[in-house]
């Protein structure tokens, strides 16, 4: 049997059969594709010859595959349609902004602001904010480029303190003072975000809590960060956080005492293959933005 | 400081409204810095006596030429018992013990034999000497736990204990002084909260094994009513010893953090409510020493 010998020749020749066995004929398949008829007669037999063998039919009024043709037809509809959906997708993302999945407690000037930089840095970016969860399920759907997820502190590639959201600034605190009376009305509590339900911020909290005497239900989830701090102005609770997001949602910080926790973070690439760490200067962008002014943090780590 | 002031103010609105009076002295024996609300405030000791006794009793028997050993025994018989709830004091036959468990008995279960036994050993002027010798004038010691059973209680009978004690709160004579001789400062064993925040911070800063005995010996105390359940977890260790007479709601400790950081805490109070159980009084004082701990923690 004949190889394909020059590849190239293959897609025209193949485009051509299709056009012809679909449209029933030469002339309306050659005006179809935009070529001359003579050109489609030589592309069919091209691609007969390179086949090794007769793929239609051909007389005076019309058409028809041979067995031969029937056969193949389904493989060479395959090729034309994946070379289209190829050439569709490069048609769709030449040119897109490289998407990037972004924690929700980032405001608009900021983030606004940070895309303007990448467009000077040479990137467009296209912002997408969501809880940890959901940026990770985005990543692993090729719904976006790049996401910023969490991590432990040894892994992070970017570390802030978290510390305690309150009424006002004031000085480090121990958790512990927040443990229940006897008889006592009901105890302030300590509200956990979205972006911090994770193990390594949670387990430790718990830890703390339960060696400590406060009471189970003193820690915990909030829906949304509106929804803690709402608790904090109402009810004097407190709310885990950074000192740049107690700012940005108007509230007071104090360090914690007697714990150390971190908001560590690392940025993720859909490309396994590829380390999200390639463009320095948008990497240093997301350091900017992600550590914020207020926040005594600490800069690139290791891993990406 | 403000965080300092507000707090002082609303403990002693709190405890007013429990119907106490207290002294209250906390200090971090690490700083020394102290947060305190009449410290300075006489008041009898009740059994937070036990505690310098005990440190008398270690004292005398790690001297050089000591009259007697922690191993030696004693014999404890009907009429070497003095009233009490627990340990020697509800023992119901003869008995024999030796020094050192004497001492385990009076701290650990406040058991009023086995203290009376140590003051045959160390008279109660004996153990205010050793006091002065080390230099805590504030806490003076000066009669046997028996002494307490020649009160109004005793004398008006079992059932006229509510009698006795409206009788006990309306006994004052202002400037510590009451009617009731054992509740009388100038008679009575006293001290002040600060006094024996002192002798705290003398026992758990010395390197004498007196002083170590002593600190796990107050480790030992079963009666956690009153403030271990507002300052105790698993990352806080209490030893203390409390005092409860008529009207007297006492304790006196060390709370011990993971951390490192220590805290003596001191509590002298007086109710002037007629009842001998009075869980909203304990509440109370565990309250406000964990209010006046927590702020001085904090506040370092």
């Amino acid at each position: 049997m004949a190889c394909v010998s020059r590849p190239v020749d293959l897609l025209p020749a193949c485009e051509a059969f299709l056009a012809v066995v679909d449209r029933g004929s030469f002339t309306v398949g050659a005006a179809s594709l935009q070529v001359s008829q003579p050109v489609v007669s030589r592309r069919v037999a091209t691609l007969e010859r390179t086949l090794g063998g007769q793929l239609l039919q051909r007389s005076t009024r019309s058409v028809a595959l041979t067995r031969y043709g029937r056969a193949v037809l389904p493989a060479v509809r395959r090729v034309v349609e994946a070379t289209d959906a190829l050439r569709e997708q490069a048609e769709l993302r030449r040119g897109a902004p490289l998407r990037i999945a972004l924690p929700l407690e980032l405001g608009t000037a900021e983030l606004a602001r940070f895309s303007a930089d990448a467009t000077a840095a040479g990137t467009d970016v296209e912002v997408l904010q969501d809880v940890p969860s959901r940026r990770a399920q985005l990543l692993a759907d090729d719904r976006t480029d790049l996401a910023v997820l969490p991590a432990a502190a040894d892994v992070a590639r970017w570390r802030v303190p978290l510390g305690l959201g309150s009424r006002e600034d004031g000085l480090p605190l121990h958790l512990e003072s927040l443990r229940p009376g006897r008889g006592a009305g009901s105890p302030r509590l300590l509200w956990l975000l979205p972006e911090d339900d994770v193990t390594h911020v949670r387990d430790p909290l718990e830890r703390y809590r339960d060696r400590h005497g406060l009471a189970a239900s003193q820690l915990r989830r909030a829906g949304s960060v509106v929804a803690a701090v709402h608790r904090v102005l109402t009810r004097d609770d407190l709310v885990l956080t950074t000192r740049a997001d107690a700012a940005r949602c108007g509230l007071g910080w104090r360090p914690l005492a007697g714990l150390t926790l971190v908001r560590g973070r690392l940025l993720a690439s859909s490309d396994p293959g590829r380390p999200a760490t390639t463009d320095a200067d948008l990497v240093e962008l997301l350091g900017r933005l992600l550590t914020g002014p207020g926040d005594a943090s600490e800069g690139d780590g290791r891993a990406g | 400081m403000l965080a300092e002031e507000r707090a002082l103010r609303e403990v002693r609105h709190d405890l007013a409204a429990a119907g106490l009076t207290a002294g209250i002295c906390v200090r971090d024996l690490r700083t020394g810095r102290e947060l305190a609300l009449d410290a300075d405030r006489q008041l009898p000791l009740a059994s937070v006596v036990k505690v310098p006794l005990a440190a008398a009793v270690l004292l005398r028997a790690e001297a050089p030429a000591a009259p007697f050993a922690l191993s030696d025994s004693l014999t404890v018989t009907e009429e070497d018992r003095t009233p009490g709830p627990s340990g020697l004091s509800r023992f119901r036959h003869r008995a024999e013990i030796a020094v050192e468990d004497l001492l385990y008995l009076a701290l650990g279960l406040s058991d009023n034999t086995a203290t009376d036994l140590l003051f045959r050993l160390v008279p109660p002027a004996t153990v205010t000497e050793e006091l002065r010798r080390r230099g805590h004038v504030d806490v003076t010691v000066r009669h046997p736990i028996q002494a307490l059973h020649d009160s109004l209680l005793t004398r008006l009978g079992a059932d006229q204990e509510h009698l006795a004690l409206a009788l006990a709160a309306r006994a004052a004579t202002g400037e510590g002084g009451s009617l009731v001789p054992q509740l009388d400062v100038s008679q009575a064993n006293s001290g002040s909260a600060r006094g024996l925040v002192g002798l705290l911070a003398d026992i758990w800063s010395s390197t004498g094994a007196w002083a170590e005995r002593l600190r796990a010996l107050m480790g030992t105390n079963l009666l956690r009513q009153r403030l271990a359940p507002d300052l105790e977890s698993d990352a806080a260790r209490w030893s203390s010893k409390t005092g409860t007479f008529l009207t007297l709601r006492h304790e006196a400790g060390v709370l011990e953090h993971d951390d490192g950081q220590r805290f003596a805490i001191a509590v002298l109070s007086e109710s002037r409510v007629a009842a001998t159980v009075q869980p909203a009084a304990e509440a109370a004082l565990g309250a406000a020493a964990r209010r006046l701990h927590d702020v001085l923690r904090d506040a370092a």
